[in-house]
């Protein structure tokens, strides 16, 4: 992954939730056919991770959580066919949501859609990890479910 | 009219099937499809079969996609294969990059068959 030199950082702000939010919407209704909604449920059975790298002006972390039904349901939308949920197009397919999201945040912040570059996405199988962000960054949070499976979105910015 | 042959080049195995079901749904008499995970993979494919078409991600390991169409120039017999770039790479930049080394077309991701339909089908016609 490369970036350009001498760029300025993009300000974190609490507004961010919300085009998080929009741009699954977007990958969603657009690759999916799937309806996003925000969830009241704050927890989510994360058996399954993708993340996608940002460096430049938005340096940080794009992730989504979600139980590996949820992943399997994703893929099988994705594919238009049914997926099991140890199907190697399992995991392939959440980075692909991943990376189509965050690339799609990006294009919609002020000062990163030029600036910023994504990694190509990494998937963890198994909830048992954490993610240790460098200190001094923000961490933005969502739950949606996609039709009514629940996913979970961190992007950690590092400052 | 014979059907077309076409290259799909990006690292996700589901995205290249998606590209392909597309195409299809788009409406174009797709026979054979290459798949490539990158743009090594491609330029080794290249070696095999001359595709009608070349649908190709940008960010991929090894080799990415602006890598490989700035060396697809050098192939022999490969100048006259349009090159349509399908990524979540769409600043300006990167289209500006492509375009100058010999990309036809540039779709983002996320994308619809008629998205497809709309930057493929040109290509394929005036062939």
């Amino acid at each position: 992954m490369s970036a350009q030199t001498s760029t300025i950082p993009v300000q974190p702000n609490a507004g961010w939730v919300d085009i998080v939010h929009e741009s699954l919407h977007e990958v969603c209704d657009m690759m999916l056919g799937m309806k996003v909604t925000k969830s009241e449920n704050q927890t989510v059975k994360a058996d399954v991770t993708a993340i996608v790298g940002l460096a430049g002006s938005l340096c940080g972390l794009f992730s989504i959580r979600c139980s590996r039904a949820t992943a399997a349901k994703l893929a099988g939308k994705m594919l238009g066919m049914e997926v099991g949920e140890n199907d190697a197009d399992v995991l392939d397919a959440l980075g692909e949501v991943c990376n189509m999201v965050a690339g799609s945040f990006k294009s919609k912040v002020p000062g990163a859609a030029e600036l910023c570059m994504l990694s190509v996405p990494t998937t963890i199988d198994g909830a048992d990890y954490r993610i240790h962000p460098l200190r001094g960054g923000t961490c933005f949070e969502l739950f949606s479910k996609c039709d009514e499976a629940p996913v979970q979105i961190l992007l950690h910015v590092h400052q | 009219m014979t059907p077309i042959c076409a290259l799909i080049v990006d690292d996700s195995s589901v995205m290249r099937k998606i590209v392909e079901r597309s195409l299809r749904q788009a409406g174009l008499d797709i026979g054979e499809v290459m798949e490539a995970g990158n743009g090594m993979e491609a330029l080794a494919a290249l070696q095999k079969k001359k595709p009608d078409l070349i649908l190709s991600d940008i960010n991929m390991p090894s080799m990415n996609g602006l890598e490989f169409v700035k060396q697809l120039q050098n192939v022999a017999g490969m100048k006259d294969v349009p090159v349509v770039m399908i990524t979540t790479e769409a600043s300006e930049s990167h289209v500006v990059e492509a375009l100058s080394y010999g990309a036809k077309g540039y779709i983002r991701k996320p994308f619809t068959p008629e998205q497809v339909k709309e930057h493929v089908l040109p290509l394929v016609t005036k062939k």
